[in-house]
């Protein structure tokens, strides 16, 4: 049952290799602070990097499609969830509310 | 009587095992978890400046030693893994005690990284940043731990 992996240990060493360099390009691309190479040095490689882990460390590419499918959906939940809340918390106002607590005299650190 | 074997060994819907299905329904819901998490400090980092300041306290180099512990424990595992469906019953075992010599170092590392950090004041409650930090490190120790 399942799908098994023929993949040799070869190509498993290839790919952390590939990882590790990725590694060293997200860890030299926020040093020239540069928001553009930041954001993608530091965020985009980290979910290509998840993505590699994925597929060829935990077998996504030759699992059923039933797991990519279920793994799709938790992200586009994720999403939903978070983005659907996000503009209630980043802003202070919209086109027909505005936010009544006065953050300032919230206890703590309201302001990061 | 005779022995049974659990439902969980011997049907499956998918064509997938059921424990192996379990496991990826496991993973998913970290994806909610960890994505959140991670959406909201992406968010956060972009639209307050404090944050980058906040984020150079950090150490890098042991940031960069664990995240190539991690790689490379990950790719024990894999490797136990094909030795396991090889039949390479003392492979695997070396495999993954190397995969657990991994995690015991990254704790190690982790140890000393926040106990820097902790001496020079950057706690839990000095900001949003390090809450942020520490809750999502924890976080991550926990459900690797469970």
């Amino acid at each position: 049952m399942g799908a098994s992996s023929t993949t040799s240990p070869k190509r498993y060493i290839k790919i952390w290799v590939l990882l590790l360099g990725l590694l060293v390009i997200s860890l030299i691309g926020p040093t020239l602070e540069i928001r553009v190479v930041t954001l993608i040095t530091a965020f985009g490689i980290a979910i290509v990097k998840a993505a590699i882990v994925a597929s060829e460390f935990m077998h996504l590419n030759v699992e059923k499609r039933y797991i990519a499918y279920m793994l799709g959906t938790m992200v586009l939940l994720c999403i939903l969830f978070y983005f659907g809340t996000a503009p209630d918390i980043m802003k202070a106002d919209g086109q027909n509310w505005s936010r009544s607590i006065n953050v300032e005299n919230v206890k703590g650190d309201a302001h990061p | 009587m005779s022995a049974t074997q659990p439902i969980a060994t011997t049907r499956s819907a998918t064509g997938i095992a059921t424990g192996k299905l379990a496991v990826w329904w496991v993973l998913g819901s970290e994806i909610v978890i960890f994505g959140g998490l991670l959406a909201s400090y992406i968010m956060l980092r972009l639209f307050h400046g404090s944050w980058g300041a906040e984020a150079a306290h950090t150490n890098t180099v042991a940031g960069a030693i664990n995240t190539f512990v991690l790689l490379t424990s990950s790719l024990f595992m894999v490797l136990a893994h094909h030795a396991a469906e090889h039949k390479e019953r003392d492979k695997a075992f070396r495999y993954i005690w190397m995969t657990i010599g991994g995690g015991l170092i990254f704790l190690i590392v982790k140890g000393i990284e926040w106990s820097g950090e902790i001496a020079h004041g950057f706690t839990l409650t000095k900001s949003l940043f390090w809450s942020f930090y520490y809750t999502a490190a924890e976080m991550k120790i926990f459900i690797a731990w469970s």
